[in-house]
Protein backbone atom coordinates (compact mmCIF):
# COMPACT_ATOMS: atom_id res chain seq x y z
CA UNK A 1 0.00 0.00 0.00
CA UNK A 2 3.05 2.26 1.02
CA UNK A 3 4.22 2.03 -2.77
CA UNK A 4 1.04 2.57 -4.61
CA UNK A 5 0.61 5.85 -2.08
CA UNK A 6 4.48 6.81 -3.29
CA UNK A 7 3.94 6.48 -6.98
CA UNK A 8 0.27 8.52 -6.93
CA UNK A 9 2.16 10.96 -4.99
CA UNK A 10 5.21 11.14 -7.76
CA UNK A 11 2.45 11.07 -10.74
CA UNK A 12 0.54 13.77 -9.07
CA UNK A 13 3.95 15.78 -8.70
CA UNK A 14 4.49 15.66 -12.00
CA UNK A 15 1.60 16.20 -13.36
CA UNK A 16 0.99 19.54 -11.22
CA UNK A 17 4.21 20.53 -12.62
CA UNK A 18 3.31 20.16 -16.22
CA UNK A 19 -0.13 21.70 -15.35
CA UNK A 20 1.82 24.81 -13.79
CA UNK A 21 3.55 24.99 -17.04
CA UNK A 22 0.75 25.24 -18.84
CA UNK A 23 -0.67 28.33 -16.90
CA UNK A 24 3.09 29.93 -17.08
CA UNK A 25 2.93 29.57 -21.05
CA UNK A 26 -0.29 31.08 -21.60
CA UNK A 27 0.70 34.60 -21.15
CA UNK A 28 -2.07 36.58 -20.52
CA UNK A 29 -3.85 33.74 -19.40
CA UNK A 30 -4.99 35.12 -15.54
CA UNK A 31 -4.25 37.61 -13.20
CA UNK A 32 -2.47 35.96 -10.86
CA UNK A 33 1.16 35.54 -10.85
CA UNK A 34 2.47 31.66 -11.10
CA UNK A 35 4.86 30.56 -8.14
CA UNK A 36 7.87 28.86 -9.09
CA UNK A 37 7.04 24.99 -8.84
CA UNK A 38 10.32 23.22 -10.05
CA UNK A 39 12.91 22.68 -7.92
CA UNK A 40 15.44 21.60 -10.12
CA UNK A 41 16.30 23.09 -14.00
CA UNK A 42 18.42 20.87 -16.33
CA UNK A 43 19.41 20.41 -19.81
CA UNK A 44 19.07 17.20 -21.96
CA UNK A 45 20.62 16.11 -25.80
CA UNK A 46 17.74 14.73 -27.53
CA UNK A 47 17.77 14.18 -31.36
CA UNK A 48 16.36 17.49 -32.51
CA UNK A 49 18.42 19.67 -29.96
CA UNK A 50 19.05 20.55 -26.43
CA UNK A 51 15.74 21.06 -24.53
CA UNK A 52 15.18 22.27 -21.04
CA UNK A 53 13.90 20.09 -18.35
CA UNK A 54 12.27 21.85 -15.18
CA UNK A 55 11.74 18.86 -12.52
CA UNK A 56 11.04 16.05 -14.89
CA UNK A 57 8.80 17.98 -17.00
CA UNK A 58 10.07 18.80 -20.54
CA UNK A 59 9.97 22.50 -21.22
CA UNK A 60 7.12 23.83 -24.16
CA UNK A 61 6.96 26.93 -26.04
CA UNK A 62 3.62 29.08 -25.79
CA UNK A 63 1.96 27.44 -28.59
CA UNK A 64 2.79 23.84 -27.02
CA UNK A 65 5.71 22.54 -29.11
CA UNK A 66 8.61 21.01 -27.15
CA UNK A 67 11.44 23.65 -26.32
CA UNK A 68 14.68 22.50 -28.67
CA UNK A 69 17.39 24.45 -29.34
CA UNK A 70 20.45 23.44 -31.53
CA UNK A 71 23.41 24.33 -29.62
CA UNK A 72 24.67 23.71 -25.99
CA UNK A 73 24.88 27.17 -24.75
CA UNK A 74 21.77 28.42 -25.39
CA UNK A 75 19.97 25.66 -23.92
CA UNK A 76 22.18 26.34 -20.90
CA UNK A 77 21.39 29.94 -20.83
CA UNK A 78 17.66 29.27 -21.51
CA UNK A 79 17.70 26.98 -18.55
CA UNK A 80 19.68 29.54 -16.22
CA UNK A 81 16.83 32.12 -16.69
CA UNK A 82 14.20 29.48 -15.45
CA UNK A 83 16.51 28.73 -12.81
CA UNK A 84 17.20 32.36 -11.91
CA UNK A 85 13.21 33.07 -11.28
CA UNK A 86 12.60 32.92 -7.48
CA UNK A 87 9.31 33.45 -5.60
CA UNK A 88 7.20 34.01 -8.64
CA UNK A 89 7.83 33.30 -12.62
CA UNK A 90 8.33 36.77 -13.84
CA UNK A 91 8.42 35.69 -18.17
CA UNK A 92 9.97 39.74 -18.79
CA UNK A 93 13.08 38.63 -17.23
CA UNK A 94 13.79 35.46 -19.33
CA UNK A 95 14.52 37.37 -22.59
CA UNK A 96 16.89 34.55 -24.39
CA UNK A 97 13.60 31.80 -23.68
CA UNK A 98 11.75 34.77 -24.93
CA UNK A 99 13.55 34.68 -28.37
CA UNK A 100 13.86 30.79 -28.43
CA UNK A 101 10.08 30.87 -27.94
CA UNK A 102 9.81 33.15 -31.10
CA UNK A 103 12.17 31.50 -33.28
CA UNK A 104 10.76 28.13 -32.90
CA UNK A 105 6.73 28.89 -32.81
CA UNK A 106 7.42 31.79 -35.57
CA UNK A 107 3.88 33.05 -34.27
CA UNK A 108 3.73 35.81 -36.96
CA UNK A 109 4.86 33.61 -39.77
CA UNK A 110 6.96 35.26 -40.99
CA UNK A 111 9.91 33.88 -44.06
CA UNK A 112 13.42 34.64 -44.01
CA UNK A 113 12.98 37.29 -47.01
CA UNK A 114 10.38 38.93 -45.30
CA UNK A 115 12.35 39.41 -42.27
CA UNK A 116 15.51 40.73 -43.91
CA UNK A 117 12.91 42.86 -45.84
CA UNK A 118 12.03 44.17 -42.15
CA UNK A 119 15.30 45.03 -41.41
CA UNK A 120 16.89 46.79 -44.47
CA UNK A 121 13.81 49.02 -44.12
CA UNK A 122 15.68 50.41 -40.73
CA UNK A 123 18.10 51.47 -42.80
CA UNK A 124 16.14 54.07 -44.63
CA UNK A 125 15.40 55.93 -41.44
CA UNK A 126 18.45 54.41 -39.60
CA UNK A 127 19.46 56.96 -36.21
CA UNK A 128 22.72 57.38 -37.41
CA UNK A 129 21.93 58.95 -40.54
CA UNK A 130 19.98 61.95 -39.34
CA UNK A 131 22.13 64.28 -38.02
CA UNK A 132 21.23 67.65 -36.41
CA UNK A 133 22.57 71.29 -37.43
CA UNK A 134 23.03 72.44 -34.05
CA UNK A 135 23.96 73.05 -31.50
CA UNK A 136 27.87 73.04 -32.32
CA UNK A 137 28.66 70.67 -29.85
CA UNK A 138 26.05 68.24 -30.52
CA UNK A 139 26.79 67.83 -34.24
CA UNK A 140 30.84 67.71 -33.37
CA UNK A 141 29.60 64.88 -30.97
CA UNK A 142 27.91 63.29 -33.66
CA UNK A 143 30.51 63.28 -36.16
CA UNK A 144 32.91 62.14 -33.65
CA UNK A 145 31.03 59.18 -32.77
CA UNK A 146 28.95 58.25 -35.69
CA UNK A 147 31.27 58.89 -38.30
CA UNK A 148 33.57 56.30 -37.60
CA UNK A 149 30.99 53.77 -37.72
CA UNK A 150 29.95 54.47 -40.94
CA UNK A 151 33.32 54.29 -42.26
CA UNK A 152 33.83 51.10 -40.45
CA UNK A 153 30.42 50.28 -42.42
CA UNK A 154 32.36 50.48 -45.40
CA UNK A 155 35.58 48.95 -44.80
CA UNK A 156 34.30 45.92 -43.24
CA UNK A 157 31.55 44.72 -45.44
CA UNK A 158 32.53 45.20 -49.05
CA UNK A 159 36.03 43.62 -48.52
CA UNK A 160 33.97 40.49 -47.46
CA UNK A 161 31.85 40.11 -50.47
CA UNK A 162 34.08 40.75 -53.27
CA UNK A 163 35.34 36.94 -52.21
CA UNK A 164 32.18 36.14 -53.52
CA UNK A 165 33.01 37.42 -57.15
CA UNK A 166 36.68 36.13 -57.12
CA UNK A 167 35.16 32.76 -56.31
CA UNK A 168 32.66 33.19 -59.81
CA UNK A 169 35.29 33.91 -62.07
CA UNK A 170 37.63 31.05 -60.79
CA UNK A 171 34.96 28.53 -60.83
CA UNK A 172 32.69 30.09 -63.89
CA UNK A 173 30.43 27.15 -64.27
CA UNK A 174 30.05 26.03 -60.41
CA UNK A 175 26.04 26.38 -59.37
CA UNK A 176 27.04 26.70 -56.02
CA UNK A 177 29.36 29.43 -55.91
CA UNK A 178 26.88 31.61 -58.19
CA UNK A 179 24.62 31.81 -54.96
CA UNK A 180 27.71 32.37 -52.72
CA UNK A 181 26.99 34.38 -49.93
CA UNK A 182 28.97 35.78 -47.72
CA UNK A 183 29.20 36.63 -43.42
CA UNK A 184 32.17 36.60 -41.32
CA UNK A 185 32.80 32.91 -40.55
CA UNK A 186 31.36 31.81 -43.73
CA UNK A 187 33.78 34.03 -45.46
CA UNK A 188 36.62 32.68 -43.64
CA UNK A 189 36.07 29.11 -43.81
CA UNK A 190 36.17 29.84 -47.86
CA UNK A 191 38.97 31.67 -47.97
CA UNK A 192 41.26 29.66 -45.82
CA UNK A 193 39.35 26.09 -47.52
CA UNK A 194 39.11 27.22 -51.05
CA UNK A 195 40.94 30.37 -51.91
CA UNK A 196 43.75 29.92 -49.91
CA UNK A 197 45.12 26.86 -52.01
CA UNK A 198 44.28 27.87 -55.08
CA UNK A 199 45.96 31.09 -54.65
CA UNK A 200 49.05 29.04 -52.82
CA UNK A 201 50.00 26.87 -55.45
CA UNK A 202 50.21 29.34 -57.96
CA UNK A 203 52.43 31.62 -56.26
CA UNK A 204 54.44 28.72 -55.71
CA UNK A 205 54.50 27.67 -59.24
CA UNK A 206 55.17 30.89 -60.67
CA UNK A 207 57.57 32.07 -58.56
CA UNK A 208 60.42 30.44 -58.88
CA UNK A 209 61.00 31.42 -62.40
CA UNK A 210 59.98 34.82 -62.22
CA UNK A 211 62.68 37.33 -62.11
CA UNK A 212 62.28 39.13 -58.64
CA UNK A 213 61.68 36.41 -56.30
CA UNK A 214 63.71 35.80 -53.81
CA UNK A 215 64.39 32.62 -51.89
CA UNK A 216 65.62 31.43 -48.32
CA UNK A 217 66.12 28.52 -46.59
CA UNK A 218 63.13 26.09 -45.87
CA UNK A 219 62.39 25.42 -42.27
CA UNK A 220 59.53 23.55 -43.20
CA UNK A 221 59.96 19.91 -43.99
CA UNK A 222 56.21 19.71 -45.63
CA UNK A 223 56.38 22.76 -47.88
CA UNK A 224 59.54 21.07 -49.70
CA UNK A 225 58.44 17.80 -50.27
CA UNK A 226 55.01 19.58 -51.98
CA UNK A 227 57.28 21.34 -54.42
CA UNK A 228 58.80 18.41 -55.58
CA UNK A 229 61.84 20.20 -57.12
CA UNK A 230 65.29 18.86 -57.47
CA UNK A 231 67.78 18.01 -54.11
CA UNK A 232 69.25 21.12 -54.72
CA UNK A 233 66.58 23.48 -54.92
CA UNK A 234 65.48 21.89 -52.22
CA UNK A 235 68.04 23.56 -49.66
CA UNK A 236 66.48 27.10 -50.84
CA UNK A 237 62.31 26.42 -51.05
CA UNK A 238 60.88 29.00 -49.08
CA UNK A 239 59.68 32.15 -51.52
CA UNK A 240 59.13 35.15 -50.71
CA UNK A 241 56.54 37.62 -52.06
CA UNK A 242 58.35 39.73 -54.04
CA UNK A 243 55.74 41.19 -56.06
CA UNK A 244 54.25 42.24 -53.25
CA UNK A 245 57.02 43.73 -51.62
CA UNK A 246 58.12 45.71 -54.79
CA UNK A 247 54.79 47.69 -54.74
CA UNK A 248 55.76 48.69 -50.98
CA UNK A 249 58.90 50.39 -51.38
CA UNK A 250 59.18 50.84 -55.58
CA UNK A 251 62.81 52.47 -54.90
CA UNK A 252 63.95 48.95 -53.52
CA UNK A 253 66.02 47.69 -56.29
CA UNK A 254 64.97 44.09 -56.92
CA UNK A 255 68.51 43.01 -58.91
CA UNK A 256 70.88 44.34 -56.01
CA UNK A 257 69.22 42.80 -53.78
CA UNK A 258 68.93 39.65 -55.30
CA UNK A 259 72.46 39.90 -56.23
CA UNK A 260 73.40 40.29 -52.64
CA UNK A 261 71.94 37.48 -51.72
CA UNK A 262 73.68 35.07 -54.28
CA UNK A 263 76.66 36.16 -52.89
CA UNK A 264 75.86 35.23 -49.84
CA UNK A 265 74.71 31.68 -50.95
CA UNK A 266 77.38 31.59 -52.46
CA UNK A 267 79.67 31.95 -49.61
CA UNK A 268 77.98 30.49 -46.52
CA UNK A 269 77.70 26.90 -46.02
CA UNK A 270 73.60 26.74 -45.90
CA UNK A 271 72.84 22.90 -44.96
CA UNK A 272 68.85 22.66 -43.90
CA UNK A 273 69.97 20.19 -40.96
CA UNK A 274 70.15 22.91 -38.76
CA UNK A 275 67.70 25.29 -39.28
CA UNK A 276 68.17 27.35 -36.44
CA UNK A 277 72.05 28.08 -37.20
CA UNK A 278 70.40 28.95 -40.97
CA UNK A 279 68.37 31.78 -39.04
CA UNK A 280 70.58 32.78 -37.03
CA UNK A 281 73.31 32.74 -39.63
CA UNK A 282 71.14 35.27 -41.59
CA UNK A 283 69.58 37.22 -39.06
CA UNK A 284 73.03 37.99 -37.15
CA UNK A 285 75.14 38.63 -40.59
CA UNK A 286 72.99 39.65 -42.95
CA UNK A 287 70.23 41.34 -42.18
CA UNK A 288 72.54 43.28 -39.66
CA UNK A 289 74.27 45.08 -43.21
CA UNK A 290 73.62 49.01 -42.94
CA UNK A 291 73.48 51.31 -45.62
CA UNK A 292 76.03 54.70 -45.23
CA UNK A 293 73.13 56.30 -43.49
CA UNK A 294 72.80 54.12 -40.67
CA UNK A 295 69.41 52.70 -42.04
CA UNK A 296 68.53 48.61 -42.32
CA UNK A 297 69.40 47.22 -45.55
CA UNK A 298 66.81 44.57 -46.03
CA UNK A 299 63.50 46.12 -43.68
CA UNK A 300 61.27 43.94 -45.66
CA UNK A 301 63.06 40.67 -45.75
CA UNK A 302 63.99 40.64 -42.18
CA UNK A 303 59.56 41.39 -42.30
CA UNK A 304 59.30 38.42 -44.16
CA UNK A 305 61.74 36.25 -42.35
CA UNK A 306 59.77 37.25 -39.16
CA UNK A 307 56.34 36.48 -40.91
CA UNK A 308 57.05 32.66 -41.56
CA UNK A 309 58.64 32.53 -38.45
CA UNK A 310 56.37 33.77 -35.56
CA UNK A 311 52.52 32.90 -34.82
CA UNK A 312 50.32 35.57 -36.24
CA UNK A 313 48.66 38.04 -34.18
CA UNK A 314 45.55 37.41 -34.89
CA UNK A 315 43.03 34.03 -34.80
CA UNK A 316 41.73 34.38 -37.85
CA UNK A 317 41.46 31.68 -40.13
CA UNK A 318 41.99 33.31 -43.65
CA UNK A 319 45.20 35.74 -42.57
CA UNK A 320 46.85 32.57 -41.13
CA UNK A 321 46.08 30.25 -43.87
CA UNK A 322 47.60 32.28 -46.52
CA UNK A 323 50.57 32.69 -44.58
CA UNK A 324 53.18 30.58 -46.82
CA UNK A 325 54.43 28.69 -43.69
CA UNK A 326 51.54 27.30 -42.63
CA UNK A 327 52.29 25.74 -39.38
CA UNK A 328 54.12 28.63 -37.35
CA UNK A 329 56.94 28.33 -34.61
CA UNK A 330 58.76 25.76 -35.90
CA UNK A 331 59.80 23.00 -33.23
CA UNK A 332 63.29 24.77 -33.00
CA UNK A 333 62.46 28.77 -32.30
CA UNK A 334 62.70 28.61 -28.82
CA UNK A 335 66.59 27.50 -28.92
CA UNK A 336 66.96 30.44 -31.47
CA UNK A 337 69.94 32.76 -30.10
CA UNK A 338 68.99 36.10 -28.10
CA UNK A 339 70.75 38.28 -30.76
CA UNK A 340 68.27 36.88 -33.08
CA UNK A 341 65.09 36.95 -31.11
CA UNK A 342 66.40 40.28 -29.63
CA UNK A 343 66.21 41.48 -33.86
CA UNK A 344 63.00 39.20 -34.17
CA UNK A 345 60.99 41.59 -31.87
CA UNK A 346 62.65 44.55 -32.82
CA UNK A 347 61.46 43.88 -36.12
CA UNK A 348 57.80 46.12 -36.88
CA UNK A 349 56.55 47.11 -40.16
CA UNK A 350 55.17 51.11 -38.76
CA UNK A 351 57.69 52.17 -41.33
CA UNK A 352 56.89 51.01 -43.96
CA UNK A 353 54.79 53.40 -45.85
CA UNK A 354 50.92 52.22 -46.45
CA UNK A 355 49.85 50.50 -49.77
CA UNK A 356 47.02 52.37 -51.26
CA UNK A 357 44.15 49.89 -51.52
CA UNK A 358 42.14 50.37 -54.32
CA UNK A 359 38.82 49.09 -52.54
CA UNK A 360 35.15 49.41 -54.02
CA UNK A 361 33.56 51.44 -51.79
CA UNK A 362 30.07 49.66 -52.63
CA UNK A 363 28.46 50.06 -49.50
CA UNK A 364 27.57 54.39 -48.88
CA UNK A 365 25.44 55.58 -46.68
CA UNK A 366 25.31 59.66 -46.52
CA UNK A 367 24.37 61.42 -43.12
CA UNK A 368 21.49 63.82 -43.73
CA UNK A 369 20.34 67.01 -41.94
CA UNK A 370 16.94 67.72 -41.64
CA UNK A 371 13.80 65.16 -42.52
CA UNK A 372 14.51 63.99 -45.57
CA UNK A 373 15.54 60.61 -46.33
CA UNK A 374 19.01 60.00 -46.93
CA UNK A 375 19.62 58.20 -50.49
CA UNK A 376 21.07 54.55 -50.11
CA UNK A 377 22.09 52.84 -53.45
CA UNK A 378 20.96 50.00 -54.69
CA UNK A 379 24.53 48.41 -54.49
CA UNK A 380 24.30 48.92 -50.59
CA UNK A 381 21.24 47.32 -50.13
CA UNK A 382 22.52 44.31 -52.49
CA UNK A 383 25.48 43.92 -50.24
CA UNK A 384 23.93 44.01 -46.98
CA UNK A 385 21.26 41.79 -48.06
CA UNK A 386 23.78 39.08 -49.03
CA UNK A 387 25.17 40.05 -45.56
CA UNK A 388 21.73 38.90 -43.66
CA UNK A 389 21.31 36.22 -45.55
CA UNK A 390 23.92 34.48 -44.03
CA UNK A 391 22.47 34.44 -41.25
CA UNK A 392 20.59 31.72 -40.38
CA UNK A 393 17.04 31.65 -39.46
CA UNK A 394 17.28 32.00 -35.80
CA UNK A 395 20.30 34.16 -35.96
CA UNK A 396 18.02 36.37 -38.06
CA UNK A 397 15.54 36.56 -34.92
CA UNK A 398 17.83 37.79 -32.68
CA UNK A 399 19.24 40.21 -35.36
CA UNK A 400 15.62 41.67 -36.09
CA UNK A 401 14.93 42.31 -32.17
CA UNK A 402 18.48 44.10 -32.37
CA UNK A 403 17.17 46.44 -34.61
CA UNK A 404 14.06 47.34 -33.44
CA UNK A 405 15.23 48.25 -30.48
CA UNK A 406 18.26 49.98 -31.57
CA UNK A 407 16.02 51.64 -34.12
CA UNK A 408 19.21 51.54 -36.13
CA UNK A 409 20.96 48.65 -38.82
CA UNK A 410 24.70 50.24 -38.64
CA UNK A 411 24.54 50.24 -34.83
CA UNK A 412 23.20 46.57 -34.90
CA UNK A 413 25.74 45.47 -38.07
CA UNK A 414 28.41 46.73 -35.49
CA UNK A 415 27.36 45.42 -32.24
CA UNK A 416 27.04 42.09 -34.13
CA UNK A 417 30.37 42.49 -35.82
CA UNK A 418 32.10 42.71 -32.50
CA UNK A 419 33.14 46.18 -33.49
CA UNK A 420 31.23 47.61 -30.09
CA UNK A 421 30.57 46.53 -27.11
CA UNK A 422 27.62 47.39 -25.50
CA UNK A 423 28.97 48.81 -22.00
CA UNK A 424 30.73 51.42 -23.41
CA UNK A 425 27.07 53.03 -24.17
CA UNK A 426 26.30 55.86 -22.08
CA UNK A 427 22.98 57.24 -20.92
CA UNK A 428 20.45 59.84 -22.17
CA UNK A 429 20.28 62.53 -19.34
CA UNK A 430 16.37 62.81 -18.90
CA UNK A 431 15.94 58.82 -19.81
CA UNK A 432 14.89 57.09 -16.92
CA UNK A 433 17.71 54.68 -15.61
CA UNK A 434 15.04 51.94 -15.86
CA UNK A 435 14.23 52.31 -19.47
CA UNK A 436 18.72 52.14 -19.77
CA UNK A 437 18.43 49.22 -18.25
CA UNK A 438 15.14 47.32 -19.94
CA UNK A 439 16.88 48.38 -23.36
CA UNK A 440 20.67 47.34 -22.38
CA UNK A 441 19.05 44.06 -21.90
CA UNK A 442 17.00 43.07 -24.80
CA UNK A 443 19.99 44.22 -27.14
CA UNK A 444 22.76 42.22 -25.16
CA UNK A 445 20.10 39.28 -25.27
CA UNK A 446 19.90 40.15 -29.00
CA UNK A 447 23.17 39.82 -29.57
CA UNK A 448 23.93 37.09 -27.64
CA UNK A 449 21.31 35.03 -29.29
CA UNK A 450 22.70 35.84 -32.78
CA UNK A 451 25.89 35.00 -31.86
CA UNK A 452 24.85 31.55 -30.12
CA UNK A 453 22.73 30.77 -32.99
CA UNK A 454 25.93 30.84 -35.04
CA UNK A 455 29.49 29.98 -34.07
CA UNK A 456 31.24 26.93 -34.61
CA UNK A 457 34.33 26.21 -32.80
CA UNK A 458 37.02 23.87 -33.95
CA UNK A 459 40.23 23.15 -32.76
CA UNK A 460 43.36 22.31 -34.89
CA UNK A 461 46.26 21.13 -33.28
CA UNK A 462 49.55 22.55 -34.35
CA UNK A 463 51.52 19.91 -36.33
CA UNK A 464 55.58 20.39 -35.58
CA UNK A 465 57.43 19.35 -39.38
CA UNK A 466 59.61 16.72 -38.99
CA UNK A 467 62.91 18.15 -38.84
CA UNK A 468 64.98 14.81 -38.89
CA UNK A 469 64.46 13.64 -42.63
CA UNK A 470 66.83 14.87 -45.20
CA UNK B 1 35.04 53.88 -20.12
CA UNK B 2 36.69 51.61 -17.83
CA UNK B 3 38.98 48.75 -19.72
CA UNK B 4 38.06 45.66 -18.11
CA UNK B 5 40.42 42.74 -18.24
CA UNK B 6 39.73 39.23 -18.52
CA UNK B 7 40.30 38.61 -14.93
CA UNK B 8 37.97 41.38 -13.57
CA UNK B 9 35.56 40.56 -16.59
CA UNK B 10 35.52 36.83 -15.37
CA UNK B 11 34.84 38.11 -11.84
CA UNK B 12 32.58 40.34 -12.55
CA UNK B 13 29.90 38.00 -14.71
CA UNK B 14 30.83 35.26 -11.26
CA UNK B 15 29.22 37.59 -9.51
CA UNK B 16 25.96 38.14 -11.49
CA UNK B 17 25.71 34.44 -11.71
CA UNK B 18 25.74 34.53 -7.90
CA UNK B 19 23.32 36.95 -7.58
CA UNK B 20 21.34 34.99 -9.67
CA UNK B 21 21.78 31.54 -8.06
CA UNK B 22 20.16 33.21 -5.08
CA UNK B 23 22.15 30.87 -1.49
CA UNK B 24 23.04 28.16 -3.28
CA UNK B 25 27.03 27.84 -4.35
CA UNK B 26 28.04 29.31 -7.62
CA UNK B 27 29.56 26.48 -8.61
CA UNK B 28 26.11 24.84 -8.86
CA UNK B 29 24.72 27.29 -11.26
CA UNK B 30 24.54 25.93 -14.72
CA UNK B 31 26.35 28.77 -16.61
CA UNK B 32 29.37 27.94 -14.20
CA UNK B 33 30.77 24.91 -16.21
CA UNK B 34 29.92 26.59 -19.25
CA UNK B 35 31.66 30.17 -18.53
CA UNK B 36 34.83 28.52 -16.89
CA UNK B 37 35.51 26.50 -20.16
CA UNK B 38 35.05 28.83 -22.55
CA UNK B 39 37.53 31.38 -20.55
CA UNK B 40 40.31 28.44 -19.95
CA UNK B 41 39.85 27.03 -23.76
CA UNK B 42 40.21 30.64 -25.48
CA UNK B 43 43.54 31.53 -23.59
CA UNK B 44 45.94 32.18 -25.85
CA UNK B 45 47.66 28.68 -26.25
CA UNK B 46 49.31 26.89 -28.49
CA UNK B 47 46.36 25.46 -30.03
CA UNK B 48 44.81 27.45 -32.85
CA UNK B 49 40.79 27.80 -32.02
CA UNK B 50 38.61 29.01 -34.83
CA UNK B 51 36.76 31.27 -32.15
CA UNK B 52 39.36 33.85 -31.14
CA UNK B 53 39.98 35.38 -27.61
CA UNK B 54 37.86 38.41 -28.86
CA UNK B 55 35.05 36.81 -29.58
CA UNK B 56 34.66 35.01 -26.19
CA UNK B 57 35.86 38.02 -24.55
CA UNK B 58 32.60 39.98 -26.70
CA UNK B 59 30.12 37.22 -26.12
CA UNK B 60 31.10 37.90 -21.80
CA UNK B 61 30.74 41.05 -21.75
CA UNK B 62 27.62 41.03 -23.87
CA UNK B 63 26.28 38.29 -21.39
CA UNK B 64 27.63 40.35 -18.17
CA UNK B 65 25.48 43.29 -19.53
CA UNK B 66 22.35 41.21 -19.77
CA UNK B 67 22.57 40.03 -16.40
CA UNK B 68 24.00 43.07 -15.07
CA UNK B 69 20.80 45.00 -16.63
CA UNK B 70 18.15 42.81 -15.80
CA UNK B 71 19.46 42.97 -12.20
CA UNK B 72 19.39 47.32 -12.18
CA UNK B 73 15.94 46.93 -13.59
CA UNK B 74 14.21 44.62 -11.02
CA UNK B 75 16.07 46.13 -8.33
CA UNK B 76 14.99 49.62 -9.40
CA UNK B 77 11.24 48.46 -10.28
CA UNK B 78 11.30 46.13 -6.76
CA UNK B 79 11.92 49.98 -5.03
CA UNK B 80 9.36 52.40 -6.70
CA UNK B 81 6.98 50.03 -7.66
CA UNK B 82 4.71 48.67 -4.27
CA UNK B 83 1.83 47.55 -6.38
CA UNK B 84 -1.43 48.48 -6.95
CA UNK B 85 -3.09 49.61 -3.73
CA UNK B 86 -6.38 48.26 -2.65
CA UNK B 87 -10.12 50.28 -3.60
CA UNK B 88 -10.31 51.46 0.20
CA UNK B 89 -6.85 52.90 -0.15
CA UNK B 90 -8.10 54.74 -3.89
CA UNK B 91 -10.91 55.94 -2.08
CA UNK B 92 -9.36 57.38 0.35
CA UNK B 93 -7.34 59.65 -2.14
CA UNK B 94 -10.06 61.37 -3.03
CA UNK B 95 -11.27 61.74 0.69
CA UNK B 96 -13.87 59.32 0.13
CA UNK B 97 -14.96 55.90 1.82
CA UNK B 98 -16.18 53.24 1.12
CA UNK B 99 -20.09 52.12 2.11
CA UNK B 100 -20.85 50.24 4.91
CA UNK B 101 -24.31 48.99 3.12
CA UNK B 102 -24.38 47.44 -0.15
CA UNK B 103 -26.88 49.29 -2.33
CA UNK B 104 -30.30 48.48 -2.29
CA UNK B 105 -32.55 47.91 -5.91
Amino acid sequence: MFSVLRFNKQYNLSRNVFYNLCIANLKYSTGKEVKRFYKNVTISQAQGGFEVNLDRVKLKTPMGTLFQVPTEPLALAAASEWDAQQKFIRRDTMLLNLLCNTAIDNPTGKSKDVVIDGILQYLDTDTICYRLSEPEELVELQKKDWDPMIEWLKHSLCTVDHVGDIFQKIFPDSKIVASFSLSRTSASYKISEGLVPYFKKTIVEDLPFSIHSIVLPSHSHTYANSLNTTKRERKTTVTAMWNFLHKLQPQLDASSVQDKWKLFQADADVSTQDIKKVVEDYWNVVFQLKSVEGINCYPFLQLVVKASLILAQTNAEPERSLFINAHPIPKNRASLGQPTNVGLCAVKPQNIPKLKLSVRYDVIVQPTTGIDVPHIPETTKKVLRQHLESYNDWALIGYQQAVENLKSLILALSLIDRHLTILKWGKVEWQHDLDCYELRARISAATLFVHLNSGETRTSFKKYPDMEQT
Amino acid sequence: MRKLSNLQLLRRLLQELRHISHKKPVKDNLMYPLVMSQFHENQLTEKRICRGENEMRHMALTYLCLLESLRKRQNISQFYNKGEISVEEAAKLVGLSLPLKPPQH
